[in-house]
């Protein structure tokens, strides 16, 4: 043993030595990452360990030769996907298709009939310059459980190019299995990384003797694991495929909604698209689905449920998959699209806000009830014309939530964070939990509720008063999380229950999008407080489904931010501590710290948090029993700092009114410039100092490359939790890529676990 | 067994180093697009820094591809001037032992999006 360790340690040694030379020999920087001959995509390599490194392609180098969904996405058997082959590089001459095989089987012709079929165009992804070769067959699956090797091989100039993907594809969803889950609350909490989650836990449960009193319902569930966020391009995922990869398995681009990338960057609709479990559901199982959300409805994560596009900002198309209307007059076409037709499974149940991408721009209801000062759409009215017609029943308060029937589809679009003094949500995003709780009178903010001029809401809404006389009425009509999940549920149960095939079952996801908002503008305290909302409705659906053993619960994030606790502080203290900390000369740089009475001490405040052994604990109460905090800054308070951040100062208190955190100047053409290391003069100017570390601005000509203006706080690459409880919920468990959350979904529903035998065919041509 | 394992690996590692394809120089092709507007600029002009100017620099045909040949190995910045005005730049880690490599220059991952809303 010991003769074969010295052996072994001595070949490593020998084998270091040769691979080290060879690097030194050649300057070689990039040896470390050298791989089997795969092409790197080199358009955005990541700087770490000393190393520029890009991230690696499965494709074919000389002619960028890719097959696609990309190699290891984790199907199951029967969801659909689109085939795409396709060559990155043009080559001098048409390319042309030798073979494609499937575990050894030739299905060339199958592929070339189908696409014959389709027809070229955007149906079958054809490129303009017939020097690239790309073919999407649509709308295709595997019919069982197998490993799945697949190979295209090209003629590219004389030459033959071949790339290989492997699938390893699991069982199908089967609802009407023992102990399978029929109805499914999927809970994402958007940017909600650990931290947040302990700050939720610390501000809404408190502690004694260092015990918490209480833990989140999210900490109740009898299941964790950890999910990988990373994005197919970036280790920083967006939050599209922050949770369009969770839902279907297939790892995804920045800004793609249930596509992958391919060479006809001109047409964002004709990407090869993959089914989400949600839409296998109602499509096979005749399942109802629904989303809620606090976004607007059309933001990346609701969207990424059922709607398929390559640039999550189609938000026009995207609301139209939403209730599946096409139409050649309008921004998502018919002609050319009817395989997209045929995949996007349409929503039962939706509520969020984001009226002006639903709502005709003539529409008076846009400006008087919903207050957009511009705005709205140029071809049809979904909410006034479409959606009535498509039979769902549309609600714009809560009034009308209440009061809306549960055996009509429901579609909701409620008023958003409107305050023409605010520069936080903006009037797509529904005011965050903290203010919607302020116009309830539930809750304080330095003392202050709804009738304080600071808070912007004993005023008249800005454009009409269609919403109520004044802000805080119209707050008050926007509903919280927990009224709309449980409108969603009952309209989900009955719909379910009328079904033909009487499955009964159904999938809702729940977002919580303000975590992910207002930690980027580094508004902490409000993000608590969703945080808190999204438990406090977790818990809500718990207890409703509770005497459902076939209902499961699951509740994740699509990615962290680089938010983390690091102590507390005297509320009383920093008022009297605030000013004078820094002054700018011309309202720009240069800046100038402290006194000169005391040059170690220039900002009072940096003595304000109490940390370490000095971190006591703080002081929230809930003495009106809603779960919530009845002061926001109550006498000691948690801090959270961020890692990544723009210039921005603090005192630490909560902002009356969401702000955001650095500056902006307009030019002289009228363009806004946001200006990351430059703070925003109207958020405590008093405040603490926080040098940004975000890019300010995209170098060109200068010495290395940043990601441009970033003057929010980023996402995190960290992991995040996955909470599981009920029927299935111990698939779970462990610790797996975000796509692997698809496949344990299918295995909650029903899905074999156990390995296949034998592979099956590639079949729906 | 040790041994002979080890002699067998180390004459296989020297063998591909040995058979391993002569290239000394490798064509980059790029296609300057912006896949979140669903654009592909011609007539972008693609700058690399350093070296030759005039060698290191290349406009994009109507596809919105670029061509820059007989490149070493090595890390790269690579200014990307738009037809509109607009610019941006990328990094380019050129691989040893290519004879091509494609780079796909997309503006919409090279700057940080106009909306806060696109996060």
């Amino acid at each position: 043993m010991t003769r074969k360790y010295s052996v072994a340690r001595l070949a490593a040694l020998l084998a270091t030595c040769f691979l080290a030379s060879a690097a030194q020999a050649g300057g070689d920087d990039d040896a470390p990452f050298r791989s089997d001959g795969k092409t790197r995509n080199a358009a955005d390599p990541i700087y770490f360990g000393h190393k520029l490194a890009d991230f690696t392609m499965n494709a074919e180098p000389e002619s960028g030769l890719r097959l696609l969904p990309p190699t290891a996405t984790e199907l199951f058997a029967g969801q659909r996907f689109d085939l795409r082959i396709e060559t990155q590089i043009p080559a001098q001459a048409a390319p042309q298709l030798v073979r494609l095989t499937i575990n050894g089987r030739n299905i060339s012709e199958s592929f070339k009939r189908r696409i014959a079929k389709q027809g070229s165009g955007s149906e079958s992804g054809t490129p303009q310059s017939e020097l690239l070769y790309g073919a999407t067959a649509r709308n295709l699956s595997f019919d069982q459980a197998g490993h799945y090797e697949v190979e295209a091989v090209l003629t590219v100039d004389g030459v033959e190019r071949r790339i290989a993907n492997r699938y390893d594809v699991a069982a199908a969803p089967n609802p009407k299995a023992p102990g399978a889950a029929r109805k499914v609350v999927f809970f994402l909490g958007d940017g909600t990384g650990l931290p947040l989650r302990t700050a939720a836990r610390i501000v809404s449960k408190g502690a004694l003797e260092g015990r918490v009193q209480d833990t989140l319902a999210m900490e109740k569930m009898p299941v964790q694991g950890i999910s990988r966020t990373t994005a197919f391009d970036s280790i920083i995922t967006d939050s599209a495929p922050g949770m369009a990869s969770p839902l279907s398995g297939m790892k995804q681009s920045n800004n793609a909604l249930q596509v992958s990338v391919d060479n006809t960057p001109e047409n964002a609709l004709d990407n090869p698209r993959i089914e989400t479990v949600f839409e296998y559901m109602k499509r096979v199982h005749g399942w109802k689905i629904g989303v809620v959300t606090d976004a607007f409805l059309v933001d990346a994560t609701p969207a990424a449920v059922q709607a398929h596009n390559r640039s999550r900002r189609n938000y026009l198309n995207i609301a139209q998959q939403m209730i599946g209307y096409y139409d050649d007059a309008s921004a998502l076409k018919r002609t050319g699209y009817a395989s997209l037709a045929e995949l996007s499974q349409p929503l039962d149940v939706l509520m969020g806000g984001g009226a002006a991408y639903w709502m005709n721009e003539k529409n008076p209801d846009l400006k008087t009830f919903y207050q957009y000062a511009k705005g709205g759409r140029k071809d049809v009215d979904l909410l006034a014309d479409i959606a009535p017609a498509k039979g769902y029943s549309v609600v714009r308060n809560l009034d009308e939530l209440r009061i809306a029937p549960t055996d009509h589809k429901l579609l909701g679009v409620f008023t958003g964070e409107f305050r023409t003094t605010s520069s936080g949500l903006g009037a797509d995003n529904l005011p965050g939990t903290l203010d919607r709780l302020v116009a309830r009178g539930a809750a304080t903010i330095r003392g202050k509720g709804a009738s304080d001029p600071e808070l912007g809401m004993n005023v008249a809404p800005p454009q009409g008063r269609g919403c109520g006389a004044t802000v805080a009425d119209c707050f008050r009509q926007v509903p919280m999380k927990t009224e709309m999940v449980d409108k969603a549920i009952a309209v989900l149960d009955t719909l379910a229950a009328r079904e033909r095939r009487r499955d009964g079952g159904w999938m809702l996801l729940v977002e919580q999008s303000q975590s992910d908002k207002f930690g980027h503008i580094l508004e902490y305290d409000r993000a608590i407080y969703e945080v808190i909302e999204l438990d406090r409705t977790v818990a809500a659906t718990a207890k409703r489904l509770g005497g459902d053993r076939r209902a499961l619960l699951v509740v994740t994030a699509d990615h962290a931010q680089p938010q983390t606790i690091i102590g507390v502080a005297l509320t009383g203290a920093l008022v009297g501590q605030a000013g004078a900390c820094f002054t700018t000369s011309d309202g720009n740089y240069p800046i100038t710290l402290g006194s000169p009475a005391d040059k170690d001490r220039p900002c009072a405040l940096q003595d304000a948090i109490g940390t370490f052994n000095d971190a006591t604990f703080p002081t929230y109460e809930d003495r009106n029993g809603d779960g919530y905090p009845d002061e926001v800054d109550p006498a000691i308070k948690l801090i959270i700092e961020d890692g990544g951040r723009p210039t921005y100062s603090t005192s630490f208190l909560t902002n009356y009114q969401p702000l955001k955190p650095n500056a902006s100047r307009h030019t002289d053409d009228g363009k806004t410039v946001e200006q990351p290391a430059v703070p925003n003069p109207e958020r405590q100017p008093e405040g603490l100092l926080m040098t940004g570390n975000m890019p300010t601005r995209n170098v060109v000509g200068g010495a290395n490359k940043t990601g441009g203006s970033v003057d929010i706080a980023p996402h995190a690459g960290d992991d995040v939790l996955v909470s599981a409880q009920g029927a299935g919920a111990d698939r779970f468990a462990g610790y797996y890529e975000n796509t692997a959350i698809s496949v344990r979904l299918s295995q909650a529903l029903g899905g074999n676990t156990k390995r296949a035998a034998k592979a099956g065919a590639l079949v729906g041509w | 067994m040790a041994h002979r394992g080890l002699a067998s690996g180390l004459s296989a590692a020297l063998l591909l180093a040995l058979q391993a394809p002569a290239v000394s120089a490798t064509d980059l092709v790029g296609r300057v697009v912006d896949a979140v507007d669903a654009k592909v600029f011609a007539g972008a002009l693609v700058r690399m820094r350093g070296g030759d100017p005039a060698k290191l620099a290349a406009q994009t045909d109507g596809q919105g591809f670029f061509r820059v040949p007989g490149l070493a190995a090595g890390s790269y910045l690579l200014d990307v001037h738009l037809p509109d005005g607009r610019a941006f730049v990328a990094r380019l880690v050129l691989l040893p032992q290519r004879q091509t490599q494609f780079l796909e220059l997309d503006y919409s991952r090279a700057v940080p999006p106009d909306d806060d809303e696109d996060y």
